[in-house]
């Protein structure tokens, strides 16, 4: 009677076993053939987000050798920054700029799109005056709340 | 530390206005000797502020004039481009303190092997010197035939390949003009968007630019 009550529970065991490395091996089928059937009654746009806005602060520091317009500056660095960028990364970035104050020469800029377009938009703020001969933009400090980016605008001068 | 070990500029206002206002917390400089010597008399010392100017050179030598990179290295931090590869080797495996500068010009000789030598050669007294502003000129220039993404993957390289071996890297700007003047925080940007962590940027922008400064004075 022990003995085969040991078989059966040997059997079971081998069974799960089994059944075990046939689930490992098939996941990927398993899954994707989920995947599809999901796709098929359309429940994609419920269950994944395809597009996912992050919105950044930027708080820079601006330095002009002479003094200019706040208006003039602000436009130029808009155009420089995004003639930078180039249409295509445009599409997915978008870069404003939400306050400047030549007092303390500081400037808030906003970026909206993918996570990606943070990078994007420091490396273009930081090179624009290269090609543009324009004033010097330096990034300081980046946050998604705009008041913690206010704290700092006094932040050294 | 924050230090730029090589600055381009050849006036004594734009100097000023670069450690003024565009790094304000700026504590080593790197000059060109002859520059230094103008701006120290009367310019800099209005600052009241302590930073430490270094006296640099930069020379260009191949394998046969490597002894310009040498001269007067007692009293000038200098800095060497190689022109060929024989040149580069010999100044991986000699028993001096030697700076390899690596610009546009040089990258395609100062690559990963010659970064290998460097860590073969034994000794911490060989450092790489990256100068940003050349290659940032032709990045941003009008010319469709510079392969920037090239040029990118094969300094990302140098970096990588100098960081894992625990060759000594610095990254300075360079700049040479005023309308173009590069600081530390957009260094810090260029090498964040080339994928480096903080630890990596800290160690290429602080760290190693001290040692460098601690070995040459060892050295005189």
């Amino acid at each position: 009677m022990i003995i085969l009550l040991i078989y059966i529970a040997l059997a079971s065991l081998v069974l799960s076993l089994t059944s075990i490395v046939i689930v490992v091996l098939l996941y990927r089928d398993i899954y994707r053939s989920i995947s599809s059937l999901i796709d098929e009654f359309g429940l994609t746009l419920t269950t994944r987000r395809r597009y996912r806005k992050v919105k950044r602060y930027i708080l820079a520091k601006v330095i002009c050798s002479d003094n200019i317009d706040v208006k003039k500056l602000g436009e130029d660095i808009k155009r420089h920054v995004n003639s930078f960028l180039g249409q295509v990364v445009r599409m997915e970035c978008n870069l404003t700029i939400l306050s400047l104050r030549p007092d303390v020469n500081r400037a808030i800029f906003r970026v909206v799109g993918s996570s990606i377009c943070i990078k994007y938009s420091l490396v273009a703020l930081s090179l624009q005056h290269l090609v543009a001969g324009s004033c010097i933009v330096i990034p300081l400090r980046t946050s998604g709340l705009l008041s913690r980016i206010k704290k700092f605008i006094n932040y050294k001068r | 530390m924050k230090a730029n070990m090589f600055l381009a500029l050849n006036r004594c206002n734009d100097i000023l206005f670069y450690i003024k206002f565009v790094d304000g917390d700026l504590h080593v400089v790197g000059l060109d000797s002859s520059i230094l010597t103008e701006c120290l008399i009367d310019e800099v010392n209005k600052l009241d502020r302590d930073i430490l100017f270094v006296p640099r050179r930069i020379v260009k030598a191949d394998e046969q004039s490597l002894g310009k990179c040498f001269e007067f290295s007692e009293s000038v931090l200098i800095g060497c481009i190689p022109l060929d590869t024989g040149g580069a080797r010999r100044l991986a495996k000699i028993h001096k303190l030697s700076v390899v500068v690596v610009i546009p010009t040089s990258i395609r000789i100062v690559n990963e092997s010659q970064i290998n030598f460097m860590h073969q050669s034994g000794g911490r007294n060989k450092y790489i010197e990256i100068h940003m502003q050349p290659f940032l000129k032709t990045f941003t220039a009008p010319n469709l035939n510079v392969l920037i993404e090239k040029s990118f993957y094969l300094l990302g390289n140098i970096i990588e390949r100098a960081l894992k071996l625990d060759v000594g890297i610095i990254v300075s700007t360079a700049s040479s003009e005023r309308s173009e003047l590069l600081s530390l925080t957009h260094l810090d940007i260029i090498l964040f968007y080339m994928g480096f962590s903080k630890r990596e940027r800290r160690l290429v922008m602080e760290v190693y630019p001290t040692e460098l400064l601690l070995t040459w004075l060892s050295y005189r």
